[in-house]
């Protein structure tokens, strides 16, 4: 054999070599933890998306992301409370706000009161459309259509009007351990991420509307507008709340401002009322009261539910932020039926939020408190979170459109092995710091926008 | 996207054993710091794969161009490392 031949000896040795390295390099793709496995859908192609959206996380949230710790007096999941308040009245709040002012014409005010900061907003939201270019100008045309294809969802399922399925003489009796486990892989086919469930109890009444809304209206102006309200009973015939947590399409929500955001968070709180609403119609179905919360008939605000829930925990933003991040939209479902409540979560996003602040910085409005430390705020409870001006929030989202703390919180990442490592490093009080500023030097303090060319589906 | 890993890390393994054997034939001796550093080089690489796909995937331009820089910089400076270590031990010998 001459020096230029290979001997079978050898040829064996390599084909050997390369057939194992090709081997594992195709078992470690396929151990990849990314939702890129053949069932998240394109829409950049202008493909179809599922009734939730473009899912970008496909798995159930893995343990090593968090720990469970047991409810404590005087806490709601990890954020502290020194006592209740007064309860809320909905017609009161930022959205109702805007639909009663706009319709009667009603902005009077102090500086710095609703009226005229809703005034401001609304005339600032004429000056930017006047001064769009004519591709913008299309683009917020949809983007208007959207709203309004959210807003009839919501008119249409306002109190009242949706006509819930008779509850059943004859119920399926499991163990509230098995029945848990079943509605919430339900719950999850049905779209949400994250499924949670909280038991209503009296350091939860804070969260309960005294009123909520009647009207189902959440664009302006209407000429009859009116809005009764109605009373939400105390206490609350409902045992148990099934929290849902649908995360948001990630491509759309990184446009931060402007048409594309505002198009894809109105569609994601349309879709947000279905699952809430299937749900009913399946727990009463099986025999057991319920009732389903779609985004016009509230009874609550949704944060400290969620959080005792066990979705995630109070964030700087005043978001629920869960480890696959702060872009979690949260729907509920009230029920009698016998269920075993989650543990609230801490994943350590209190020491966290202490260090980053990129949502602070990064807030158009300065509605976000850059403080180090959390203090006591008065809301419907005396609650030890970071300040957090709504009137600032609504009027600049009002005018431009906005989801930016949504989308620059360092949470707020895909499903991939890269993120992975983040999710379970970011928990230790020490990484934190050292974290966010990886965040920072990858995706920039100020991570860029996504634009209407790349994600629109209208382009 | 198999097909495509399936195939490049076919051509890593054929690299591979052509490296071996130009180390056999010519008598390359490489020392237990040399193996080690190709390890770090081939760790480095692989995981600065994982990096700029994931941000590929997540299309965010500052992060793909960033990741490229850091890890790419990082691992010709391996590459360099490892070779004058390689050169320097044999020519010594």
């Amino acid at each position: 054999m001459s020096n230029k031949e290979i001997s079978r000896k050898q040829f064996l040795k390599g084909a050997a070599v390369t057939s194992g390295a090709a081997a594992a390099a195709l078992a470690a793709s396929s151990l990849s933890v990314s939702a890129d496995s053949g069932t998240s859908v394109d829409y950049t192609k202008g493909k179809a998306r599922d009734e939730m959206g473009t899912a970008s996380v496909t798995r159930n949230l893995p343990e090593h992301f968090y720990k469970r710790i047991e409810p404590r007096a005087g806490y709601i999941g990890t954020t502290k409370v020194n006592g209740a308040l007064e309860q809320f009245d909905a017609r009161e709040h930022g959205f109702a706000q805007i639909v009663r002012r706009a319709s009667s014409g009603d902005w009077e005010g102090e500086p710095g009161d609703w009226g005229p900061m809703l005034l401001a907003a609304v005339q600032e939201k004429k000056k930017v459309r006047a001064a769009a270019s004519a591709e913008e100008t299309e683009d917020y045309t949809w983007s208007g259509a959207f709203q309004i294809a959210m807003d009839r969802w919501h008119v249409n399922l306002r109190p009242g009007q949706w006509d819930p399925a008779p509850i059943n003489s004859n119920k399926l009796e499991l163990s509230p351990a098995e029945m848990t486990a079943k509605i919430k892989k339900v719950a999850r086919w049905f779209g949400a991420e994250q499924v949670g469930i909280c038991e209503i109890t009296d350091d939860l009444k804070p969260y309960f509307y005294k009123k909520g809304r009647a009207s189902g209206y959440y664009t302006a102006p209407h000429p009859d507008y009116a809005d009764e309200g109605r009373d939400i009973p105390w206490p609350y015939p409902y045992k148990y709340c099934i929290v849902m947590g649908d995360i948001a399409d990630p491509n759309t929500a990184r446009a931060q401002r402007g048409p594309l955001v505002e198009a894809s968070a109105k569609i994601a709180c349309a879709d947000s009322d279905f699952p809430p609403l299937y749900l009913e119609s399946i727990i009463r179905t099986l025999g057991y009261d319920a009732k389903g919360s779609p985004f016009s008939d509230k009874d609550i605000i949704e944060a400290p539910i969620a959080v005792a829930a066990g979705i995630g925990e109070l964030g700087r933003s005043g978001l629920v932020i869960s480890p696959w991040g702060a872009h979690m939209r949260l729907s509920e479902v009230f029920t009698n039926m016998p269920l075993v409540p989650d543990k609230p979560m801490d994943f350590g996003l209190q020491d966290f939020c202490k260090a980053c602040k990129k949502c602070a910085d990064n807030c158009p409005a300065g509605a976000i408190d850059g403080s180090d430390e959390p203090s006591e705020q008065h809301v419907t409870a005396k609650v030890v979170k970071w300040a957090w001006d709504e009137k600032k929030c609504l009027s600049r989202r009002l005018a431009y459109g906005c989801s930016s703390c949504q989308t620059v919180c360092p949470w707020t990442k895909p499903d991939n092995m890269v993120h992975e490592i983040g999710r379970m490093l970011a928990k230790e009080k020490a990484f934190a710091p050292f974290l966010y500023k990886l965040d920072d030097f990858f995706y920039g303090r100020e991570p860029a926008m996504h634009t209407s060319d790349e994600y629109a589906p209208w382009r | 996207m198999s097909l495509l890993v399936f195939a490049f890390a076919l051509a890593v393994g054929i690299l591979a054993m052509y490296l071996w054997n130009l180390k056999t034939k010519n008598n390359i001796r490489i020392s237990w710091l040399s193996y080690l550093l190709i390890a770090v080089f081939i760790v480095w690489t692989g995981v600065g794969i994982m990096v700029v796909n994931s941000f590929i995937e997540e299309a965010v331009g500052t992060a793909i161009t960033t990741s490229l820089m850091v890890f790419g910089i990082t691992a010709i400076a391996l590459l360099a490392i490892i070779w004058q270590v390689i050169t320097r031990q044999n020519r010594a010998g």
